[in-house]
């Protein structure tokens, strides 16, 4: 699937204003947190700023929640750590996050300093996409 | 541990808070690349709410940019000016002059700010104007950081000055600085040893900065 480039643009422009960093420098590849120093603050922010720019709604918790219903009733997780299936199941969800970063070990709660630039895009064109398929 | 109400420390900060002044001469040695770090070291030790630290820094020296910077400011000014007209007008004409001072600083630190949070702004129904600036929380704590810039200078000997002036030039000192265009200038600061020491300019009594009920504090 190749994404829009409008909507990585303006993902990027949002990113960069939020960031207060170079829409130059940040890359489609780039991780939010891990790359460019996002807190779970800014992560909030980003989410703000692309309901508005995009004139969608952003619900919580929908990557895992994926991942959930695929588990088929294997656990998810055990103390806060994601199992073996877990991680790859994740893996599938985030392609676009470079493998090494999912991670043995890898806590739930950590899974979203994995998202890049474009884990956004993927998330507004899934949104859009339904969007679209709920007109009339 | 816990610091004295008086004496030692509070009395060494209250003299530099009281010793600072807003020096806008300049001797034309140069301040080293050492002074600036210091300078910057303070500054990024504000606090800031939710610890975002808004706050970037450009340093400039060359007098080329200085120029160019400063022949900004000058005709923005103009344009402000005539822009209102009258006595407005006439009125401006010696402060236009002041927001020039800063290219005579052997240094001049521009103050930048990240933009607030949009949550902030989302959430800040009914509040002022300052009320939302204050919730995001961005612009008080870069004040902050110019508060330590400021401070760190006096202690280090040299003079500076907090210029807001200037900022009517602000899209044109942007491009000029450099770095990222999602930043918003907030300050010029010009740095160097102090070729003036002016007088202190009057404050307001502690007991003239309070509003509302009295309280029950401490008589």
């Amino acid at each position: 699937m190749s994404d829009d480039p409008q909507v990585v643009e303006r993902v990027i422009r949002e990113v960069a204003e939020s960031l207060g960093v170079d829409p130059a420098g940040v890359s489609p590849d780039a991780g939010l947190v891990l790359d460019l120093g996002a807190d779970s603050l800014d992560l909030l922010d980003l989410v703000f700023r692309l309901e508005e720019a995009f004139g969608i709604q952003i619900e919580r918790g929908q990557i895992e929640a994926r991942i959930r219903e695929a588990m088929g009733g294997d656990a998810y997780e055990i103390d806060g750590v994601l199992t073996p299936k877990a991680l790859e199941l994740l893996r599938q969800e985030l392609p676009e996050v470079r493998p090494d970063r999912i991670r043995d070990g890898l806590r739930s709660s950590e899974v979203v300093t994995l998202f890049t630039v474009r884990t956004l895009v993927r998330l507004v064109e899934r949104h859009r996409e339904g969007k679209e398929g709920q007109s009339p | 541990m816990s610091e004295p109400r008086s004496g030692g420390a509070y009395d060494e900060l209250l003299a530099l808070l009281r010793g600072r002044r807003s020096v806008r001469r300049f001797l034309p040695e140069p301040v080293s690349e050492e002074d600036v770090r210091r300078l910057l070291e303070a500054a990024r030790w504000a606090p800031s709410p939710t610890n975002r630290q808004p706050w970037r820094f450009a340093v400039v020296r060359e007098t080329e940019r200085k120029t160019r910077m400063r022949e900004a400011v000058a005709e923005a000014a103009r344009t402000a000016a005539a822009s209102v007209g009258g006595m407005v007008e006439e009125g401006m004409a010696p402060y236009a002059a002041m927001f020039e001072a800063f290219e005579q600083a052997p240094v001049v630190v521009a103050v930048l700010a990240r933009r607030p949070s949009r949550v902030a702004a989302r959430l800040g129904a009914g509040l002022s104007d300052t009320e939302r600036a204050a919730l995001a929380g961005d612009l008080p704590a870069v004040g902050a950081a110019i508060q330590s810039l400021l401070l760190a200078a006096h202690a280090l000997g040299l003079g500076a000055c907090w210029m807001s002036g200037p900022l009517l030039a602000a899209p044109d000192l942007r491009a000029i600085l450099g770095g990222p265009p999602t930043l918003d200038l907030v300050a010029l600061i010009p740095v160097g040893r102090p070729a003036e020491t002016p007088e202190a300019p009057p404050r307001r009594d502690a007991e003239q900065l309070l509003v509302g009920r009295k309280g029950t504090g401490p008589a």
